[in-house]
């Protein structure tokens, strides 16, 4: 296990350099290993300066490292930018040997205006480990000024990240794109958008938007609006063409064309791979086509995206349904199975007829109306589930005619797993909540009305989730009638098609292996066939990982290939912690978009969301403060 | 209200108000470059730096762009805001040392030292991009910054001269004169940092003079639907 022998990360100073002490990862409070057990020899990043031997060349690190940070200082401020490029000017002569003796006093001068007086925090935060050299190590610094000698590169491998960035399971760089917008210049953003992420379109209408959840400005008043400012990069922008290299390789097979799937398609196109991707359906999109309503997710937009990953050579054979994964992986030397979670969890309640009387799972209702079938109205719907394919199911009830619309969920409001903005525009579209209630028998009249009994339900102890409880309130049955009941209680995988030949999980998820292998060779697996329901997001991330497995399989190679995540994955936790330093940080009103009207009917299922007009888009990018994180770390 | 002191005076203030105009009821003069009543604050220069206590921590922070608070005290001339201004202004000339304002404020504050070596006079303290976009609202001027991904190596400042309706916001509210406008022999010539363009003027049907920019006639009209020929005559002749 490798100690440390002095520390000042997150100004904990402990200085064992003259008196021998070392210090584990727990006292720093950093790890000092990353992969298995490799060392770490210095870690230099905007909290501070760990070193775990006396061989490091302090100079070299810090000039490495500024040289990353002179490049993200924007120029918007004064101090911020001409303070950071003198400061790099001095280390980097310095490391070339021309630095003069008076260079260190100027060199405090300018740590010091920088670090108190910047527009955002990123200037004033990313001098912190340089004013820091300069009290721990100033004998090297002085004596650097006066050798004029040359020093060797410091070899460390640098990230760039940010509280944003990191929570974005595709780590999009979001302060990156948000000041293109600042400036006006939309292609730009779109372009930086794309770099990582094949679904522009259906991310900026859609995401779950980790990132806002983890905006620093949280800490202030509401996060930065990142998933909208990404919708107003791709309506407002023109992204150059991609490109990719001339296919030479072999052909991997796909199954399943959702978020998943298009990812991997993408990782492996750039990367010279044949791609074709079989679906049981008729389009593309997966679930964010059969699931995601189109008043949410207008359906050119998906068209849009896959037709991008079409025009760059992947083929898509579509209306094609997988009976067997042999039928499919014998062909190919490498299949990445990206089926999704169609599967709807049974809901317990006594006289359900799945299919039969008007009692429908929640994602079956949605792909049949998304999908244009045409279908029986009916005047009173039920809605059963707290979840986002509740709300959606609700809404799209209203939309095909339905006027009473009602979602029962056994806990309250607030333990309701859906997006709070979601569950607010269902009820001003005039869905009716009824919480803590759970439906446990239905009985069928005559007439087809559906006596539903519910029970009273009160919140207990909090359970695993660490949501309370629902505890029945004995003797609080009431009676519900509707026409119909929709059941929206979560998915899993369908995995029939496997047919017991890939090992699952004891959730009935396909089980990988970290680079996305299967039980089954040359097999791979991602998105929510692997996650259970989760996002699109998170399908794109996995899907991209299991692309890459498949391709390490193709090439014979064992080892992670991507150094790079490897190195910096111990530090997730410290890049996603929020550093609200010294610059103080005034309110700023968060943005909203324009909604269509919904005092008219809602017999249409235009899109509700409208995008921000580039005045406030300029405005809400205005409030990003850039919280980058530049690190720099060596090796042993 | 808001009570605050500032100097050890106290005053209240509106709600959203910022310090500087807290300041400026109780006629203590802050310096600033980039901030201009008429738009909304921008915060690019650092030069109206104040320290601010609050919660008995103390802090640096642009006194244009800062919204006050209950039981703020705010010192505007202490040793540490002193200071925090005059690296803003040392930074500031030896950026631009041919511009009389900075050399103004750098002999105020006592910099004599000139240390950097890119000179020019635009401070991109981004009044005009604000005016052009806020004010006029042609969104005519563009400011590139740096970032890791956009291969910049410093700011600037790009004029679109499709949008640009040559009303000269931007030269009026430049702090420095960057931005130039002149009129001369029937042309309106505007000098940015980086280009200039000329505007063809329009001449006055009655009495000969030159009165107004081709482009803003015609931005005029569209936006007016009045028709052409009401554009014809100046002000004295209409
Ligand atoms: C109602 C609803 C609303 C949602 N809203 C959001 C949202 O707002 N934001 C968000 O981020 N996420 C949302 N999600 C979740 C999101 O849609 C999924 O997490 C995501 O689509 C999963 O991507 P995937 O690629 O893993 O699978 P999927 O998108 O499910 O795609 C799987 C594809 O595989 C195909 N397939 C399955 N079996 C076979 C077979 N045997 N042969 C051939 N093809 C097959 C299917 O037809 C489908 O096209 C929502 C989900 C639902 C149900
Ligand atoms: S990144 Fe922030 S502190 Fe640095 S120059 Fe830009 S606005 Fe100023
Ligand atoms: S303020 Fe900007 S950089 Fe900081 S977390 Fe929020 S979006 Fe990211
Ligand atoms: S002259 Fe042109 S660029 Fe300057 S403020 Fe007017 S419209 Fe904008
Ligand atoms: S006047 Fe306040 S930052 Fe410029």
């Amino acid at each position: 296990m490798a100690n440390a022998i002095f520390s000042t990360w997150n100004n904990k100073v402990l200085d064992g350099r003259y008196n021998g002490t070392t210090y584990s990862a727990e006292e720093v409070g950093l790890p000092l290993t990353y992969g298995e057990d490799k060392e770490f020899k210095a870690i230099f990043g905007w909290n501070g300066i760990v070193l775990t031997d006396d061989s490091s060349n302090i100079v070299s690190l810090a000039a490495d490292y500024f040289r990353t940070v002179a490049l993200i200082a924007c120029g918007e401020c004064n101090v911020g930018y001409n303070g950071v490029h003198l400061i790099k000017t001095i280390l980097d002569n310095l490391v070339a040997g021309t630095a003069v003796p008076a260079d260190i006093a100027r060199l405090k001068e300018c740590i010091e205006g920088v670090s108190i007086n910047t527009k955002c925090s990123f200037c004033s935060s990313a001098v912190k480990p340089i004013a820091d050299c300069l009290r721990y190590f100033s004998a090297e610094f002085e004596a650097a000024a006066e050798e004029h000698a040359a020093y060797e590169p410091s070899n460390g491998l640098l990230n760039v990240t940010a509280p944003c960035i990191e929570a974005c399971p595709i780590h999009q760089d979001v302060p990156g794109y948000i000041g293109h917008i600042k400036n006006h210049n939309y292609d730009e953003a779109i372009n930086l958008i794309k770099r990582n992420n094949p679904l522009p379109g259906c991310t900026g209408r859609a995401c779950m938007a980790f990132c806002e959840k983890n905006c620093i400005r949280n800490e202030i008043d509401a996060p930065v609006s990142i998933r909208k400012l990404k919708r107003v990069a791709y309506d407002f922008g023109t992204p150059n063409e991609l490109v990719v290299e001339k296919k030479k390789k072999d052909e991997v097979a796909i199954i399943g064309a959702g978020p998943a799937g298009i990812a991997a398609a993408k990782r492996l196109l750039s990367l010279g791979y044949n791609v074709v991707a079989y679906d049981l359906n008729n389009v593309c999109g997966g679930m964010m086509n059969d699931g995601i309503p189109s008043y949410r997710l207008p359906r050119e937009i998906i068209k849009a995206d896959f037709d991008e990953m079409i025009a760059l050579g992947a083929e898509y054979r579509v209306s094609t349904p997988v009976r067997d994964i042999e039928d499919i992986s014998s062909h190919y030397k490498a299949t990445i199975i990206c089926t999704g979670a169609y599967a709807s969890k049974s809901n317990g309640i006594e006289g359900w007829t799945e299919g039969e009387n008007d009692m429908l799972q929640g994602v079956r209702y949605l792909k049949s109306i998304n999908n244009k079938k045409t279908m029986e109205l009916k005047n009173s719907v039920l809605v059963v589930g707290g979840g986002n394919t509740a709300i959606d199911c609700a809404r799209t009830a209203l939309r095909a005619g339905s006027r009473d619309v009602t979602i029962i969920y056994r806990r309250s409001r607030a333990e309701m797993p859906a997006n709070a903005e979601e569950i607010d525009e269902a009820e001003i579209e005039g869905v009716k909540l009824d919480l803590l209630a759970l439906p446990v028998k239905i009985e069928v009249e005559e007439n087809g009305i559906k006596k539903v009994t519910c029970q009273k339900m009160q919140l207990g102890e909090p359970d695993e989730s660490g949501r309370r409880r629902p505890v029945p309130v004995p003797g609080s049955e009431y009676v519900i009638n509707c026409d119909m009941i929709l059941s929206a209680i979560g998915e899993k995988p369908d995995v029939s098609f496997l047919n017991n030949k890939v090992e699952l999980t004891d959730w009935g998820t396909i089980k990988v292996d970290k680079n996305g292998a299967t039980s089954m060779k040359g097999v791979f697996a991602a998105g929510d066939c692997v996650n259970g329901p989760a996002s699109i997001v998170e399908a794109m991330a996995s899907g991209k990982r299991a692309a890459i497995g498949a391709v390490m399989y193709l090439d014979g190679k064992t080892t992670v290939s991507n150094e790079k995540e490897e190195v910096f994955e111990p530090f997730h936790k410290e890049f996603l912690k929020h550093n609200l330093d010294n610059t103080y940080n005034y309110a700023r009103e968060r943005q909203h978009a324009r909604m269509i009207d919904r005092n008219v009917l809602l017999d249409n299922f235009n899109e509700v969301e409208q995008v921000l007009t580039k005045k406030q888009a300029v405005q809400e990018a205005d409030r990003c403060l850039k919280c980058y994180k530049v690190i720099l770390v060596t090796r042993n | 209200m808001i009570n605050l002191t500032i100097d050890d005076r106290t005053v209240s203030v509106e709600k959203n108000a910022t310090i500087l105009q807290a300041a400026e009821k109780l006629n203590i003069k802050i310096p600033t470059l980039c901030y201009n009543e008429e738009m909304a604050p921008i915060g690019s220069c650092r030069i109206c730096v104040v320290e601010a206590i609050k919660g008995g921590e103390s802090l640096i922070v642009s006194a244009c762009n800062t919204g006050v608070e209950e039981g703020m005290k705010v010192y505007t001339k202490s040793e540490k805001a002193i200071e925090a201004r005059k690296f803003a202004v040392k930074i500031l000339y030896s950026e631009n040392p041919s511009v009389k304002l900075i050399r103004d404020l750098a002999e105020e504050y006592g910099v004599v030292e000139d240390i950097n070596v890119r000179k020019s006079e635009c401070i991109h303290c981004e009044r005009c991009v604000h005016a052009c976009r806020d004010v006029v609202g042609q969104n005519a001027i563009v400011l590139t910054t740096c970032g890791l991904s956009y291969g910049n190596d410093a700011p600037s400042l790009k004029w679109d001269f499709d949008k640009c309706i040559a009303c000269g916001t931007c030269a009026f509210v430049c702090p420095t004169g960057a931005v130039k406008m002149h009129d001369h022999d029937g042309v309106r010539t505007l000098l940015t940092p980086e280009s200039k363009q000329d505007f063809t003027l329009k001449k006055c049907v009655s009495c000969g003079s030159y009165f107004m920019p081709e482009v803003q006639a015609q931005y005029l009209m569209k936006k007016t639907e009045l028709p052409a020929d009401k554009f014809d005559q100046c002000m004295n002749c209409r």
